[in-house]
């Protein structure tokens, strides 16, 4: 009986080894899962579409500013660096809406109206504000947290997302950088 | 009458037909469990209604901000907003794959839907592969030691039969055909593990891990720091960050028992994490002003005290406020430093809005008032006026710091009005306004229009804690009723 004990292994070790083998060269030749072939929103893709009331009561719709480059701040009224960040948007809205080179619009991120139209009658700022079911935006522009801005070109393609307070000069570099690579 | 066999004779070799018969009940086995779980792994079960898949695609989507909570479980504003994407879509008619896909798209890196196939499924079929190789070996084990001890059936029996050896070769095929069989539904075992377990993260045990909830640590913390044990409230903190990063709660106290443990400067970047995660976390901004005014930095710690008017702000934290008189301390202490700020605009300088912020200036203003220098603080006023007069903060201000100056004057109370009148006109919504022109109307005993001011602010239900304060502060409420 023990002369048998290897022929025996042999039988357990060969198959398992066979269908291990076989299973590696599955896994190893096969395509990345499904669930990682996504595009993640980035440059050169379309922005997603916003279409929504301000506070103000107008309506508001992204592709109506196509012609000219759009900053979407999506933002908090109880965030301090929404709050310093916002006189560099209305540093930037100031220099350069007024010629139709560029637009802001902010988006706020879990906040009230009230609040909302508080904080622009104390920090400034005269460009659509959006407060009302703004999650669906939030979530379409992949916003976590505030402050983040997105910066979509004259196009409609995403240009840049910037996370974190931005600076007009920031905001500045980004649209130049989009201009010189289009050009080139 | 029935013959029995002799204890003592030796039993008869399994006959052609018993082996044949055993060996179709094993691979009956194998057949009804190979069909169960394929049956398993294709079957999608009864159908669901849209309430479950929004659970289930919000189970299989990690919440971007929480690090470890599925955006079924976290109650973060994020969590939230793909809680209510997923519905929306769900309604449209959309198909699971295409919502997780365009959630994928948007915050990448937080599908937890099962990786049924790549390299990743390998964590979750070769532990299966590997149970059943070890299940293999048991049985070949067992069987060699029936054989041992089984009499000597062979040798006694059949040393002269030309055929010894075909017993052992029928024993070979049938392990040989077990072990395979075995294995076969091992891996089919593994894939479907691998279908419906979920994903393995790199920090999970073998067996899955049953992990206390993060609210019940972050109770027990409490109790610890209540207990003055800070070591265990640190580890406690610790270990909810590993699985919440951005938990705001774990933040804010692990920056503040940091602080306690003379690290001030780490203390503070916990304590900024924590606002970043969660902007409308009182406690982050009462420990932050506190770190800042210890930092010698008292504007920074009014500013976080200021967005706390406009927080729903817990009982414990404003106790915490009162009993350390942190406003008031942050008061006086931004009040000096916004005068050493304003110190050019004093000596006759203009002011420029974007070097000194209009909120400084005010305070400056309020501050030198306060101190029994209100020409200064008008001068003030008056260079903000020259600045930034078309911002309703000054004129809300200015309106508020002359009714303050003017109380039993009445012409002062008449232009502090109309400052207030100005603002409102722009903008009815003005909560601050609104209370302080109320509480002029009260001066000039125009009980009517300060009544429908109040009710104008009370109609706006918004947070400011500040106004509400000032309300009880002087009692117009009561006067009013």
């Amino acid at each position: 009986m023990t002369a048998q004990t290897p022929r025996h292994a042999l039988w357990v070790v060969a198959p398992v080894a066979v269908v291990l083998a076989l299973l590696l060269l599955l896994l190893a030749t096969q395509e990345p899962g499904a669930n990682n072939a996504t595009v993640v929103i980035g440059k050169g893709e379309l922005a997603p579409p916003i279409v929504a009331t301000t506070v103000n009561g107008d309506e508001f719709d992204l592709d109506d500013q196509r012609g000219r480059f759009v900053v979407v701040n999506f933002f908090s009224t109880t965030c301090v660096p929404c709050i310093r960040e916002h006189p560099e948007l209305v540093s930037f809205h100031e220099a350069y809406a007024p010629s139709g080179f560029a637009e802001v619009v902010s988006v706020a991120f879990d906040d009230s109206a009230a609040n909302v139209a508080g904080f622009f009658e104390v920090n400034g700022g005269d460009w659509p504000v959006i407060a009302h079911d703004t999650g669906s935006i939030a979530v379409a522009y992949g916003v976590a947290l505030v402050p983040e801005s997105v910066i979509v070109a004259d196009n409609g393609e995403l240009v840049d997302k910037l996370i974190g307070g931005v600076t007009r000069s920031k905001i500045e570099s980004v649209i130049a950088t989009y201009i010189e690579e289009s050009a080139a | 009458m029935i013959a029995r066999s002799s204890p003592s004779s030796p039993p008869s070799p399994p006959s052609r037909k018993a082996i044949s018969a055993r060996l179709l009940a094993w691979l009956g086995v194998f057949v009804i469990g190979g069909s169960a779980f394929l049956y398993g792994a294709i079957d999608q079960g009864p159908p669901r209604t849209d309430a479950d898949r929004v659970y289930a695609l919000a189970q299989n989507f990690g919440c971007p901000v929480c690090g470890g909570q599925s955006v079924a479980e976290s109650d973060s504003v994020v969590a939230r907003n793909i809680r209510q994407q997923i519905a929306r879509r769900v309604d449209e008619g959309r198909s699971d794959e295409v919502i997780i896909s365009e959630l994928e798209a948007a915050f990448p890196g937080n599908d937890y839907t099962p990786a049924a196939s790549g390299l990743s499924s390998l964590v979750w079929i070769l532990p299966v592969v590997a149970a059943a190789g070890a299940l293999s070996g048991l049985i070949v084990v067992f069987r060699r030691w029936r054989n041992e001890i089984a009499p000597e059936i062979a040798s006694h029996a059949t040393t002269s039969d030309p055929d010894a050896h075909a017993p052992s070769k029928r024993r070979s095929l049938r392990v040989a055909v077990g072990v395979i069989g075995i294995a076969l539904v091992a891996t089919l075992a593994g894939v479907v593990l691998a279908q419906f377990s979920g994903s393995r993260g790199s920090s999970d045990q073998i067996t899955g891990n049953i992990r206390e909830s993060v609210r019940s640590r972050l109770f027990d913390a409490r109790e610890a720091m209540g207990n003055q044990e800070l070591t265990l409230a640190i580890e406690i903190y610790d270990g909810v960050l590993v699985d919440e990063p951005s938990n705001a709660e774990a933040l804010t106290y692990r920056g503040w028992l940091t602080n306690l443990t003379g690290d001030p400067e780490l203390a503070r970047d916990y304590i900024a994490e924590a606002i970043a995660a969660d902007p409308s976390f009182p406690d982050a901004r009462v420990f932050g002003a506190s770190l800042a005014l210890a930092n010698g930095e008292p504007l920074v710690a009014y500013d976080e005290l200021a967005v706390l008017n406009l927080i729903a702000t817990p009982l414990p934290i404003a106790q915490l406020i009162e009993v350390q008189q942190l406003d008031l301390r942050v008061a006086e202490a931004a009040g000096a430093a916004a005068v050493a700020l304003v110190e050019p605009v004093l000596g006759g300088a203009a002011h420029e809005p974007l070097e000194i912020a209009v909120r400084y200036m005010v305070l400056a203003a309020e501050h030198l008032a306060a101190t029994e220098r209100l020409d200064e603080g008008l001068a003030l006023f008056e260079a903000l006026l020259v600045s930034s007069g078309d911002d309703p903060d000054v004129l809300v201000a200015l309106g508020w710091f002359l009714a303050r100056a003017s109380v039993g004057v009445e012409t002062g109370m008449t232009t502090a009005r109309g400052y207030l009148d100005a603002v409102i006109e722009s903008n009815p919504m003005r909560a601050d306004a609104l209370v302080y022109r109320a509480l002029v109307h009260l001066q000039l005993e125009d009980l009517e229009s300060a009544r429908a001011d109040l009710a104008a602010y009370d109609g706006l239900n918004v947070v400011r804690n500040d106004l509400d304060r000032l309300l009880t502060e002087t009692g117009l409420r009561e006067v009013l009723a």
